[in-house]
């Protein structure tokens, strides 16, 4: 009986795990270029610095990265477990594909589970710097 | 009597099998990732800071891999007041194969460029990669996953084969 409430209570665990998404993906309701300074402006009102942007468009596909930091937060974090900067800096990107705009970031949470890092609040403050960022960018 | 002891023996001795293994099990699968220490391929190097860059990228580059940028992340730490030793990630995107995966999800733009990265901690050089195939979620299909554990191999071959 043990083992049968372990294995159910494990796979319910392990299935909420796989459901976590490669990215965070919002549609925007703005053209392309709007969205592209929309995210450096959210970025900046969120005390986050543009240090690069790119355009990494691809046939059909238009592609336009923006990296931000936060000195401080990329500070503690590189220095509590050096495999973050994988995640650093910070970048969102928007994309607009078939004429639907989108902003896109990296889901911290799916890299940092896998480097079995012990960020913590951290790994939570990135987490919701993203989303407000997407969010204001986007509505 | 004797046979009644070793019946509860054996008894106890299955519950704590069963026990240990569904303590087990729950551990395993409890743990998001199962090949968690293969996320990061890391090697230490024992060249210097500037010829472990200059390999990872002339590696990079014949392994047909465009470097895109250079990202100075001690340089920049500096300008804000924040001392790092050396820690640069080198962005790079492969030659082939990207058109045709954001034409069918174009959602995985986050996952291009990919990236290596060379740091130096107490005067020692290393250098990760990361296996980027294991960050994409279950609706990533089939031939898009294994375009990315090519990359993700190559990936690894780059980082191990540093001298």
């Amino acid at each position: 009986m043990k083992i049968v409430l372990a294995i159910i209570l494990a796979c319910h665990i392990a299935a909420a795990n796989a459901a976590q998404p490669t990215s965070f993906v919002v549609d925007s309701q703005f053209s392309f270029a709007d969205t592209v300074n929309n995210v450096k402006q959210a970025a900046m009102s969120n005390n986050f610095r543009v240090v690069r942007e790119q355009d990494l468009s691809v046939n059909g596909v238009k592609v336009h990265a923006i990296w931000f930091c936060n000195f401080e937060l990329l500070n503690k974090a590189i220095h509590k477990h050096r495999q973050v900067g994988y995640l650093l800096p910070f970048r969102v990107t928007v994309v607009e594909h078939n004429g639907k705009v989108s902003v896109s970031a990296a889901n911290p949470d799916r890299s940092m589970k896998l480097i079995r890092s012990k960020l913590g609040n951290l790994c939570d403050a990135i987490t919701a710097s993203y989303k407000t960022i997407l969010a204001e960018a986007s509505l | 009597m004797t046979t009644v002891n070793a019946k509860n023996g054996i008894m106890q001795g299955l519950a704590l099998v069963r026990v240990v293994l569904a303590v087990g099990l729950l551990l395993l699968i409890l743990n998001p990732v199962h090949a968690a220490d293969s996320f990061i391929v890391l090697k230490k190097s024992v060249q210097d800071y500037g010829n472990t860059m200059a390999d990872v990228e002339s590696s990079l580059e014949q392994n047909g891999f465009t470097v895109k940028f250079v990202q100075r992340v001690d340089v920049g730490l500096a300008k804000a007041g924040y001392h790092l030793d050396k820690y640069r990630i080198v962005f790079f995107m492969p030659n082939q194969g990207v058109a045709s995966i954001l034409s069918k999800r174009s959602d995985l733009a986050d996952m291009f460029p990919l990236k290596v990265t060379v740091y130096r901690e107490k005067g020692k050089v290393y250098v990760f990669g990361v296996q980027n195939a294991s960050l994409l979620d279950a609706s990533v299909p089939a031939d898009i996953r294994a375009r990315f554990q090519s990359w993700d191999k190559q990936i690894d071959g780059i980082v191990r084969d540093v001298f």
